[in-house]
């Protein structure tokens, strides 16, 4: 296998491995408002939280370029900062894919906010534990298999992204050229050979993460009494 | 001049729910909170703990206001030193029965106050079960576990919520003796909540009898519950008196144990764990006292007490009236048809016999 190949493999799990991480954090305080709310709001913040579900990437891509461009806010506020333009860069491509797999940690991360019993925290209260003790102790551990389901499914999300990455970042080789973008260019040029190679590896990975989820969720049934 | 008790006055409304509530409690020895479902003493209860904000209201123990909506305070349930055992226990799942028991010592801040952590699992016979995880306790463990968590927390004031509605008899039966002795062994006052009479006549001291949001009657259990005439819809009819009474004396041969109530005298189903002397609650269903004009022939009540009628009270709607009775300063409460009242042709101020048919031994 030629070296390229191994780059943009390598970019690849990188930027899955950090906005996987990135979107636990971020996600974690929405999914917990989200599941405890009762404002008005919810169902609007839900509905933006599912757009990139149903938004084809293309035109997710179009807004977050204009976005990054330095002259919007956004891509000006980023160059002020940190003297580098968002758009073709990795930084941008890390913003762009956790928009675009912002629901596959919310929807998990809420789904097994909102099954823990308001009384579990109640008696978490009862027993001198402030909010944020409560929500370590309790909730979270309660909620391993969303916390699971939502690294996972948010890193492979990641790792099979195409329109969205292409629209923001474009094809530069060590910075933006990922393993999709790359099997995308190899089969344009007919080199099947390489296609193969990667491909198959980004299969064999994808399976073996998702039998890693199935094997511990099993493992550990839910007790519910 | 320090206020004591518990102050409460809470106005708070749901769909079709209101609850409107001023009250002082005692705060010492056992208070139940008894009513139907839905008449808001569960509510009432989270109001009390801090799991829930009234829509108006203040609530506060002794000078220790922990929520008044009119000054805009309001201490978390956490700040509120409350103790809180729920209908099914709650314990954390993910952790063991030991690691439930260190959650909340670890987090008291008063851990040399009254009993230690080895204490309190002797106490309630929690040894061996410390490393099982809560799902393979039965339910009378699992309530035994989270009453001994709850007081690890070193409240100073226990909120008891039905606590053993879960539980079927045998395991109600190993439950009550703790909660029974909380406020004395403990030096916690309860506050318990409960749709069984039966339950309030034998835990609390005070009773503070709840229908549609808002508080009936306050004030002593016997009294309360005397006075008490529930409608005779539904399963809700337990009318009934609960005497003050004095075990005399244990008949082996007979297996019977004769209780002194008044100046008049009981036999009972032996009850070898009071001994002779001691004072007992007991309860006696109207329904379970009927009435003679003369000592009757061939009957097989036991229990035949002379007494005077005090109240006749026709239940509206209903083929019942309700007779106060009194057996030697003691009152009584019967039940029978009007039927009844018309062929005897009873009268307030009449002499008659009141016949004991079931005796509930309650405690």
């Amino acid at each position: 296998m030629s070296v390229p190949d191994l780059s943009a493999l390598w970019l690849t799990l990188r930027l899955a491995l950090i906005v996987s991480g990135l979107l636990v954090i971020v996600a974690t305080p929405l999914a917990w408002w989200l599941a405890k709310t009762r404002a008005r709001l919810k169902p609007v913040v839900e509905a933006v939280v599912a757009l990139p579900l149903v938004l084809p990437p293309t035109v997710l891509g179009f807004y977050l370029l204009i976005a990054f461009n330095p002259s919007a806010p956004l891509g000006g506020f980023w160059l002020s900062i940190t003297g580098d333009t968002l758009a073709f860069s990795f930084a941008g491509l890390v913003l762009a894919s956790m928009l675009y797999s912002l629901p596959f940690a919310v929807q998990p991360l809420q789904a097994a906010f909102e099954s823990i019993s308001p009384h579990v925290m109640d008696a978490a209260a009862s027993l001198r534990a402030g909010p944020l003790d409560a929500f370590l102790t309790v909730a979270v551990p309660l909620s391993v298999r969303g916390f699971l389901t939502a690294a996972v499914l948010s890193f492979a999300h990641t790792l099979g992204e195409f329109g969205v990455v292409l629209m923001v970042g474009g094809n530069i080789p060590g910075e933006t050229r990922l393993v999709s973008i790359e099997i995308y260019e190899q089969v344009e040029t007919l080199q099947y050979a390489e296609a193969h190679g990667l491909a198959g590896i980004l299969l064999g990975l994808s399976f073996l993460v998702l039998v890693c989820v199935y094997l511990f969720n099993r493992r550990r049934p839910v007790h519910v009494y | 001049m320090s206020i004591e008790g518990l102050q409460i006055e809470a106005k708070l409304a749901f769909e079709g729910f209101a609850l409107d509530i001023a009250a002082t409690l005692s705060a010492t020895g056992c208070s139940a909170l008894y009513g139907p479902s839905g008449s808001g003493k569960s509510t009432l209860l989270r109001l009390i703990a801090g799991f829930q904000r009234p829509d108006a209201g203040r609530v506060a123990l002794a000078d220790r206001v922990w929520c008044d909506t009119a000054k805009g305070v309001f201490v978390p349930a956490h700040k509120r030193r409350i103790g809180y055992m729920f209908q099914d226990g709650h314990l954390f799942p993910h952790l063991t029965v030991e690691q439930n028991l260190a959650y909340a010592d670890r987090r008291c801040e008063r851990r040399d106050l009254r009993h230690s952590i080895d204490e309190i699992t002797a106490m309630f016979k929690l040894g061996a079960l410390l490393k099982r995880a809560p799902v393979d306790l039965s339910g009378g463990e699992r309530q035994r576990a989270a009453l001994a968590r709850t007081l690890l927390t070193r409240p100073d004031l226990l909120l008891l919520d039905e606590p053993l509605s879960a539980l079927d008899q045998a395991h109600k039966s190993t439950i009550l003796p703790y909660l029974e002795d909380l406020p004395t062994r403990f030096g916690v006052p309860v506050l318990y909540v409960t749709h069984s009479v039966e339950e309030v006549a034998r835990l609390a001291d005070e009773t503070i009898h709840m229908a549609q949001g808002r508080i009936v009657d306050i004030g002593p259990t016997e009294r309360v519950l005397a006075t008490y005439r529930p409608s005779l819809d539904g399963a809700f009819s337990e009318a009934g008196s609960v005497l003050q009474a004095e075990v005399e004396a244990h008949d082996e041969d007979l297996l019977l144990t004769h209780v002194r109530v008044g100046a008049a005298s009981l036999a009972m189903p032996i009850n070898r764990t009071k001994a002779v002397g001691d004072l007992v609650k007991i309860r006696i269903a109207a329904r379970d006292v009927a009435l003679a004009t003369r000592a009757p022939d061939g009957l097989s009540i036991r229990n035949r007490l002379a007494a005077k009628i005090t109240g006749l009270t026709p239940q509206p709607g209903s083929p019942f009236v309700d007779v106060d009775v009194q057996v030697d300063g003691v009152d009584l409460l019967a039940r029978i048809t009007r039927s009844a009242l018309q062929d005897l042709q009873l009268q307030v101020g009449q002499d008659i016999i009141a016949l004991v048919k079931s005796a509930t031994f309650d405690t």
